[in-house]
């Protein structure tokens, strides 16, 4: 199913509100958990584009796996390199 | 689409469409991981030094930052509704909603360049041109570095997707680009949505995080 501009509108719609959220958010101390949370938002928002703005909901799997992958990746990128910073021992 | 434009490799415009898609996907992910090893650093570092990470940001030009995404988030839509007039036989107006986004971009990379050199004046400047007395600590040099190349490489993707969008409204009021054969604007705006989703991640780490 094509989306619709009725469906882009819905879209735009909620990936402002999720950015008025994260704006909001900044302005309280989360401590430590702030920026997960500011990043796993920033995350929904761009699977929100993906799939509506950029037609994966409509698409053959291909290349949702395509993009999948990647991501799969990059996680792992990211968390061991992050793992292995964060478990220093001190005075590194 | 009885008269949709296939090239004669092809079987049917579907097996085209699909092709085109998939290898533009090829590419977007080839962009996500080469973005990726920035985002690594900044992790690292930032899980080095939160504080200062932290401490830095909060020199950040927040709202200019919170501008800058509204004009890309609004960008996105706008593009969206343009390919979909150019899917379905509305090409004038396409060309204009292709016209109105690549302006957003233009506006946008204005408001880039209008912090940088806010940033400047500061000596909040790169590598070894750091030179600012109100944040001395290394990890901020780190930040701000960072924070340039970043900005930077995602600055010279904007302008990439501006030269697409404005090339796409072109080909569409031409009649190259119509409902027959709407795959360019279609894979421009592919382009332009992934480089608005590197900003919705760009916009927390060097601005809200604080």
């Amino acid at each position: 199913m094509e989306p619709t501009p009725r469906t882009y509108a819905l879209t735009f719609a909620v990936l402002m509100v999720l950015s008025g959220l994260t704006l909001g958010l900044s302005f309280l101390s989360l401590g430590p958990g702030g920026p997960a949370l500011a990043m796993a938002i920033a995350a929904a928002k761009a699977a929100l584009l993906a799939l509506f703005f950029m037609h994966l909901v409509e698409q053959r799997a291909a290349n949702a796996l395509t993009l999948g992958v990647a991501l799969v990746l990059v996680a792992l990128f990211v968390g061991i390199t992050v793992g292995e910073v964060a478990t220093r021992a001190p005075g590194r | 689409m009885a008269e949709a434009r296939t090239h004669l490799q092809y079987e049917s415009f579907e097996a085209q469409t699909h092709a085109a898609r998939l290898g533009m996907w090829l590419f977007l992910v080839s962009e996500i991981l080469l973005f990726s090893g920035l985002f690594v650093l900044y992790a690292s570092y930032r899980t080095a030094s939160p504080e200062a990470f932290a401490e830095a940001a909060r020199h950040s030009k927040l709202w200019l930052g919170t501008g800058m995404t509204f004009l890309l988030l609004t960008s996105s839509f706008t593009v969206a509704l343009g390919v979909y007039a150019v899917r379905h036989g509305r090409e004038r107006q396409g060309a204009r909603w292709l016209g109105v986004s690549a302006a957003l971009g233009v506006a946008f990379l204005a408001l880039k360049l209008h912090e940088y050199s806010l940033h400047a004046k500061e000596g909040l400047l790169p590598g070894v041109y750091y030179r600012s007395e109100t944040l001395p600590d290394p990890a901020a040099n780190a930040f701000f570095t960072l924070y340039y190349f970043m900005t930077g490489l995602h600055g010279l993707h904007v302008l990439g997707g501006v030269a697409a969008l404005a090339a796409c409204a072109w080909a569409v009021r031409s009649g190259r680009v119509d409902r027959r054969y709407p795959t360019p604007a279609e894979l421009s705006g592919m382009y332009w949505h992934l480089v608005d989703a590197i900003w919705l991640f760009l916009w927390p780490m060097f601005y809200l995080m604080r």
